[in-house]
């Protein structure tokens, strides 16, 4: 039996298996198409996409064994999540988190026009920064003029893929509070 | 009848997120007919049509330009900078943003406070009675109602949460022609 790279848990094995699915368009919409429909099947995952269920059923084989998703039931046909994967890389100085919402961000760009530009053209560490201000943008913290200012974008472009990113935070980042608490920040103000 | 989406205010002063919001949905039409129903219009700062008809921008014509010919949207007279209540206020929002957003003050531009020096500049000048303001900037709004209501203007200015409203606009239009 092929050993599963997670349950290993080492972690330049989970790096690469988040790699392949960084690299993979394919395998990152299968990803992001597991989490819509919350425990699909294959058949389930097959059906409205133009692969076929042989490829849609390797590349679940695939992700299982590499520890992006999980088999949930005991009997067929069976039942598949996504894991919580989140690597953190840190090169020199520079760190980026790599969570399910940015693989999920990534999946959904087939279905998602301004995701799909923004990738264009900031790529995918673009997408990854983005995701970082949106998880502030959620709670109030940022909004998209200071973020068009530090990333030296539009506000037009920043508003729209921070409301993007918000959407796709609410459902995959639930526990995130979101809103500030006035009376807090009218304290803060006022000792500043 | 379902109540009024809008706030029985004088004006409606709307920020860039609101429109956004309705650009990304494509229900700015649904907008446009709540506005007609209600036989108001939309008032937004130069700062935010700038912002909405950027060079580059996805459209052949803006959504917000094509508002503005038809006459529902209309671009506010620019910020009163010499009222010392409006600069007074404009400083508070940034303050506020400054305070929220964890960044220092001197990062936040005086015309990211647009909004609330065109809710100032609309009430010294006796223009409106009251003001609602259309946004998601939580902070921004906290800043320029506490700064108003340092002036007495503590219930003049109302807040109109952007995307609960959006979301109000489009339950109560969208099946309907």
């Amino acid at each position: 039996m092929a050993r599963s790279a997670v349950s290993n848990d080492h972690p330049l094995d989970v790096m690469l298996a988040v790699s392949g699915l960084l690299q993979s368009e394919r395998l990152a919409s299968l990803y992001a198409r597991v989490f819509e429909h919350g425990s699909p099947t294959v058949e389930e995952l097959a059906d409205g996409v133009d692969v076929s269920q042989t490829t849609v059923y390797e590349d679940v084989h695939h992700l299982v064994e590499v520890g992006a998703l999980e088999r949930v039931t005991e009997k067929q046909p069976h039942r598949y999540q996504i894991r919580q994967v989140d690597v953190n890389v840190t090169v020199d100085e520079e760190s980026v988190q790599i969570t399910p919402t940015l693989l999920i961000a990534l999946g959904d760009r087939d279905s998602n026009e301004n995701i799909d530009i923004y990738l264009d053209r900031h790529g995918i560490s673009g997408l990854a920064t983005a995701i970082e201000y949106a998880r502030a943008f959620v709670q109030d913290r940022i909004n998209a003029r200071i973020v068009a200012r530090e990333q030296d974008i539009t506000v037009l472009e920043a508003e729209t893929v921070l409301q993007e990113l918000q959407e796709i935070i609410h459902e995959v980042e639930p526990e995130l509070p979101s809103t500030v608490d006035i009376d807090e920040l009218d304290a803060a103000v006022d000792e500043s | 009848m379902p109540s009024p989406p809008f706030p029985a205010t004088e004006r409606h002063v709307v920020d860039t997120n609101l429109f956004v919001r309705f650009e990304r949905h494509d229900t700015v039409d649904l907008l446009r007919r709540a506005v007609a129903e209600y036989d108001i219009s939309l008032h937004i700062p130069p700062r935010v049509y700038e912002e909405l008809t950027p060079d580059s921008h996805p459209y052949d014509v803006p959504p917000v330009e094509r508002a503005i010919e038809d006459g529902w949207v209309e671009v506010t007279t620019e910020v009163d900078y010499s009222n010392p209540i409006v600069s007074a206020t404009m400083d508070m929002v940034r303050k506020y943003i400054a305070t929220a957003d964890e960044r220092p003050e001197h990062e936040i531009e005086q015309a990211d406070a647009a909004l609330g020096g065109v809710a100032a500049t609309l009430l010294e000048h006796g223009a409106a009675e009251s003001v609602a303001i259309y946004t998601n900037d939580i902070a921004a709004f906290r800043g320029l109602e506490r700064a108003l209501s340092e002036h007495g203007y503590e219930s003049h200015v109302r807040l109109v949460k952007a995307f609960e409203f959006v979301q109000a606009i489009e339950d109560r239009y969208q099946f309907s022609d």
